[in-house]
């Protein structure tokens, strides 16, 4: 309950201490209609449509930026407000054009909303509206200021929303109110347009049809679509959407505000990213490679042809004669059908998703990590924490919407920012942030570095974190390569920073560190989870998160997509449960991973795989070993919903449903599992990935009666011990948190072993992958909106490394190293240090795992110009 | 670099007496024009970086007002105030009368160089209308004879 | 017996009355392919859409008339002309399934689509009765002048431009 109460229109209202009046009466269901207020910006009060009557005030107030104080008494509907408002709209219609049925806001505006209740029909202006001419010869006065966006300045309202959303939510810098009066402009700086990743907002929040979208523009009303509840797949954050749809088409995706999430603001590849749903790559009909050609066949041949072939390979070989991959995209029912899919019908373990990582996985990889991470980081814990830490994670590509929870930490809370990575990222610019850039590879000598210098600190305080003199002294005999001088030496960062670093985040209440998906590529990351450990046992209260790569990543370890866990991460003990779960025998548990599993079949000892929703001869780091070694196989059945790289290698391929397409439910990094309606049916003669294993699974013999995904849901959450909802309805927007059991983390520090990289004199610089401008992952650039961004493919290269090779914007160039060369046009990135070739991950003309070797630990390439 | 370094200096002391580096965008944008008598946008730019804040906020603020004129104006700025109480004594008169006099556009420059005309919003000399400001002095209670004398005299002055 | 005679001598001659009389009366009737009968003024016939004095189509797509239809009769996408323009790329109405209640007419805007006094529609294909763009939009140049009073005849020329033009500086 409220701090006090306050009343409004006869009913008693709770308020809490700090809320507006505007506030306490939403929260109580009373409307006040709004334009320029919005719950996660500070008010303005800059349109007067709230007006409210108070007791004992003079005049009338507005609801957004009064504070509500005890015993308020508050008309929000009195005949004085409503000839307030009616007023007020009568001044904001003096310049807005009645041009609704060309407008694309009309039917959710909410002027036109507002006026509909309170506004009067006729006006007793005669004055000529004002408009601002964009071209002379033109009646349409529509400017693009972006490469989504359209401005039409004629019907703004003067609300401020969209410059406040850019520079308050998202620190941007990219569009400005100019002038004043109603010669007021929107517009992004001169000679730039609006761009940031955040730029979709903006047209969502305008109150009025001033700011348009490209993607939606005169295509269909609003209301004759059907609106489906989904959850984004482009990222581990979990940002709920809505999906508006007519005539089965998916026409644009607009967020669902989550309190728990998003708040009402998502980035553009979650708003644009629909679009590959109808991409002219979609995989229409099976396929069956014949003579060496892929040919158009129906689902009965491909179903049968899978089921001889599959049936004559096991009769002669065991299970472990097979392999499944699945893609950390899918849905937690689609995972948990493959990998049962897997075990029970093929009767092999050799079943990953991990697909783009380097390192051979040990056994228990994940579950260790979970171990020293037992910290079940949420977003609630971001809106405490006063410090942040982003280490080896380009966070504002990556989870942009992380990014911007932290980016509002740092503007109302004063938090901080220390992001430690060897490559400049957009985070950093303008939040404040301290930046650590490090050598490539050195980042366990600047995380050793700063825990050196803060326990060699003499203010020290070792009691409040619980650290003995002897683990201090431990700490140091065991890391003498990598304390305090040589880090800083080792690493390139200077020795001030570092202390001023640890000195911070001594002094810090409650920090949140945060590692990314370059961590995981790291060829040290056991390595450096134990030093970000470390890092975490100098503060006074401290969360780790590990990020995961892929939207639902965590479902994967959580469902057993990997060779040594069942459902529920559970342990071979599981096994008879499991058993009797799926009614039959399941195999040994000495599955393989991905480099185990790609081994194997050079060796001959795998001959037949299924990948589900995965493309590994594109992301894997060895673009050509995956492509020798898959092409080896005797059969080789794809499931996907694009024609990849891999699925040109397939014997059979299986059209599979997008997104868009499947309803289930998706686990972000927090560990949230969220329901996710499906928005149209699927299109072309594409089927669910559910109903497409279980039909997999009723030709082989082995049927469960689970071809939907809610069936498959019952016996998951059965799995799982009947801890997430019932049933899909029952999911509400907190969704359902599955809670791992939490491990004691082991006193004092953990010993970290590190061997300098050899730099390579024939193959100098350092190749980091990473996201480009508006992209995310490998499947991105199926989406016309988000090439408007980024254009074509390039070749990152420093300013020095540019200079030295004589290389200028767009040259060609040849990207070479042992295994592989690329080539492309050059970008030169200020922001990159020397000596470092960034590779955007999104381009299938330029894919950097081509230039990747399985054996080497870092990537050494040469650029030549050509 | 359009800015002297004496007036960068002069902006970045400024800077130091505010709590927050974003009220000195004001003082800073006076001092540049001060020098250079008009402002745009690299000089924006300019004083972004001395100030260290983003260059649309400064762009914002000196398109707000209407005394940071983009391109050099003549050497009488005349500035007609166009709100209510002068409007209702005739301030538009007075405007179309200064531009047919001098023969010039709203907002441009004659061609000696001499006299820019621009209407404006309210100077705060609301009593004594209709009135204009030229550079930085007040011309109150104007009527076309007075306007004409001046301008004599200001021709003459050159 | 008498009431035989009643018939005969009295119901007879009276129909017959009826009958001559008739016979120097104006037909109600009229010979119908030759001749076509006087229309109500706000008779609703077949649909047409209108267009403005320059030719340019009137309609904007806005979808109104759609949304107000009760037999969901019509089918609408809209799209844009090179100039920023919004308009119809596909407008079709199923007038098998039109009432012919006129909302259509009372949503719309722009004063573009109206319901005529055309009612020879017939065809023997189900096909033919979806009016597609082309058979509804009035012919340019006109055969016949417009037979619609409009409250807006010119093309709308956004908004008169404001006297003092841009802003100064």
């Amino acid at each position: 309950m409220g701090d006090f109460n306050i009343t409004v229109n006869g009913k008693t209202v709770p308020a809490v201490k700090g809320q507006t009046v505007l506030q306490a009466a939403l929260a109580a269901g009373i409307d006040i209609p709004v334009f320029c207020w919005h719950p996660q910006l500070v008010p303005v009060g800059a349109c007067r449509i709230c007006l409210v009557e108070i007791e004992k005030f003079p005049k009338l107030q507005v609801a957004c930026a009064t504070p509500a104080a005890d015993g308020m008494v508050v008309m929000t509907e009195s005949p004085k407000v409503v000839k307030a408002r009616q007023g007020v709209l009568e001044f904001i219609l003096a310049h807005h054009p009645l041009d609704c049925p060309t407008c694309d806001k009309g039917g959710e505006c909410d002027l036109q909303d507002v006026t509909f209740k309170y506004g009067l029909d006729y006006s007793r202006l005669q004055e000529p509206k004002h408009r601002n001419i964009v071209d002379e010869n033109s009646t349409f006065d529509d400017l693009q200021i972006g490469p989504e966006i359209i401005r039409n300045q004629n019907r703004c309202i003067h609300c401020y929303r969209c410059t406040r959303i850019v520079d308050e939510a998202c620190f941007e810098d990219d569009l400005g109110a100019y002038q004043r009066g109603y010669h007021t402009e929107i517009l992004p700086p001169p000679h730039r347009e609006i761009r940031n990743l955040y730029s979709g907002n903006v047209v969502e929040y305008c109150p009025v049809g001033a700011l348009t979208n490209d993607d939606w523009r005169y295509k269909v009303r609003v209301w004759l679509t059907k609106q489906a509840k989904s959850v984004c797949t482009h990222c581990p954050d979990g940002c709920n959407l809505t999906h508006w749809t007519f005539h089965n088409k998916i026409f644009r995706a607009t967020s669902r505000p989550n309190e728990n999430i998003d708040r009402g603001f998502i980035c553009d590849i979650g708003r644009y990213g629909y679009q590959q749903v109808a991409s002219s790559d979609r995989l229409k009909q099976p396929m069956i490679k014949k003579n060496g050609e892929l040919i158009e066949a129906t689902w009965e041949e491909a179903l049968n042809l899978i089921k001889t072939q599959v049936s004559e390979l096991k009769s002669k070989l065991s299970g472990n004669a097979f392999f499944g991959l699945i893609g950390e995209t899918s849905t937690n029912e689609e995972i948990y059908s493959f990998q049962r899919f897997l075990r029970r019908v093929i009767g092999t373990s050799h079943i990953d998703s991990r697909i783009n990582r380097k390192r051979r996985l040990t056994f228990g990889e994940e579950v260790t990590s979970r171990a020293i991470a037992p910290d079940h980081v949420s977003y609630q814990d971001i809106d405490k924490a006063d410090t942040f830490v982003v280490y080896a994670s380009d966070l504002h590509s990556e989870n942009p919407i992380t990014a911007l929870r932290i980016k509002r930490g740092v503007r109302y809370r004063d938090a901080k920012i220390i992001i430690i990575n060897s490559r400049s990222t957009h985070l950093g610019v303008r939040t404040g942030a301290t930046n650590l850039l490090h050598k490539p590879g050195t980042g366990l000598a600047v995380l050793t570095g700063i825990v050196d210098a803060a326990v060699s600190s003499t203010t020290f305080d070792k009691s409040a974190v619980g650290l003995s003199d002897q683990q201090i002294s431990e700490f140091k005999q065991a890391h003498t390569e990598l304390l305090l001088p040589k880090a800083a030496a080792m690493s390139g960062v200077g020795e001030s920073d570092l202390r001023a670093v640890a000195d911070s985040l001594v002094r810090s209440s409650n920090v949140v560190i945060f590692c990314g998906a370059d961590f995981s590529r790291y060829p040290y990351r056991d390595e450096e989870l134990l030093a970000l450990d470390n890092l975490r046992r100098i503060c006074k209260s401290a969360k780790l998160a590990v990020l995961p790569e892929s939207s639902n990543s965590v479902g994967a370890e959580l469902l057993g997509a990997y060779p040594n866990q069942y459902p529920g991460g559970k342990g071979s003990d599981a096994k008879s449960k499991f058993e009797d779960l799926w009614r039959g025998p399941l195999p040994d548990f000495s599955g393989k991973d991905m480099i185990g599993i790609l081994e194997a079949i050079n060796e001959d000892e795998i001959e037949c795989g299924f990948i589900f929703n995965a493309d590994p001869v594109r992301v894997f780091p060895d673009g050509n070993y995956a492509d020798a070694v898959l092409e080896k196989l005797k059969l080789l059945v794809v499931v996907d919903s694009f024609m990849t790289e891999t699925a040109r290698l397939a014997d059979v391929i299986l059209p599979l449903s997008t997104f868009a397409e499947t309803e289930g439910t998706r686990t972000n990094w927090e560990g949230r599992i969220q329901y996710t309606q499906s928005a149209i049916k699927p299109m072309f003669d594409s089927k669910p990935g559910c109903e497409i294993l279980e039909l997999l699974a009723d030709r082989l013999g082995v049927s469960f009666g689970q071809g939907r995904p809610s069936e498959v849901y019952g016996e998951l959450n059965k799995s799982l011990g009947d801890v997430l909802p019932v049933r899909y309805e029952m999911f509400k927007s907190e969704g359902a948190i599955y809670d791992r059991p939490k491990h004691q983390p082991k006193p004092g520090f953990n010993r970290v072993a590190y061997n300098a990289i050899p730099s390579d004199r024939e193959y100098p610089n350092f190749l980091t992958v990473g996201n480009a401008d508006h992209h995310r992952g490998p499947n991105t650039e199926r989406n016309p909106s988000l090439l408007k961004f980024t254009g074509d493919p390039f070749v990152g290269l420093s300013e020095i490394d540019a200079k030295e090779l004589m290389i200028s914007d767009g040259d060609l160039v040849k990207v070479e190293s042992r295994t592989g060369k690329v080539v492309g046009n050059a970008r030169v990135i200020a922001e990159l240090p020397g000596k470092v070739v960034f590779l955007p991950e999104n381009f299938r003309e330029l894919r950097p795992n081509l230039l990747m070797g399985l054996k080497e630990k870092f990537d050494h390439v040469k650029v030549t110009k050509m | 670099m359009i800015l002297s370094n004496d007036t960068k200096s002069k902006i970045g002391e400024y800077a130091k007496k505010y709590p927050k580096v974003k009220s000195a965008i004001l003082p800073a944008l006076h001092y540049a024009y001060e020098e250079q008598g008009y402002l745009d946008d690299s000089m924006y730019e300019e004083i972004a970086q001395v100030l260290g804040v983003k260059f649309i906020e400064v762009a914002e603020a000196a398109s707000f007002y209407t005394m940071f004129p983009k391109q050099k104006r003549g050497k009488y700025y005349i500035q007609v105030c166009r709100n209510i109480s002068c409007a209702l004594l005739g301030s538009h008169h007075l405007t179309q009368y200064l531009l047919q006099k001098l023969g010039t556009k709203l907002g441009e420059t004659t061609k000696d160089h001499l006299f820019t005309v621009v209407e404006v919003e309210c100077l705060g000399s609301c009593c004594s209308a209709p009135m204009m400001q030229v550079n930085d002095k007040y011309y109150e209670n104007l009527t076309l004879a007075k306007v004409d004398q001046l301008i004599d005299e200001w021709r003459a002055a050159k | 017996m008498f009431r035989v005679l009643k018939e005969v001598f009295i119901a007879i001659p009276k129909g017959m009355f009826v009958v001559f009389k008739q016979m120097f009366h104006k037909p109600v009737t009229v010979d119908y392919p030759f001749v076509k009968p006087p229309m109500a003024p706000r008779y609703r016939g077949l649909h047409f859409l209108e267009r403005y004095d320059d030719g340019s189509e009137r309609c904007v797509c806005c979808g109104l008339c759609a949304a107000s239809c009760p037999a969901d009769a019509i089918y609408m996408e809209p799209a844009e002309t090179e100039r920023g323009e919004r308009y119809a790329k596909i407008y079709e109405i199923n007038e098998l399934r039109c009432i012919f209640c006129g909302f259509c007419e009372e949503a719309c805007p722009e004063e573009a689509i109206f319901l005529g006094k055309e009612y020879e529609f017939a065809s023997s294909h189900r096909d033919n009765f979806i009016y597609t763009k082309d058979d509804l939009l009035v012919k340019w140049p006109r055969t016949k002048p417009s037979e619609v009073k409009f409250l807006r005849p010119m093309r709308r020329v956004a908004w008169q431009q404001s006297e003092e033009g841009r802003p100064q500086h």
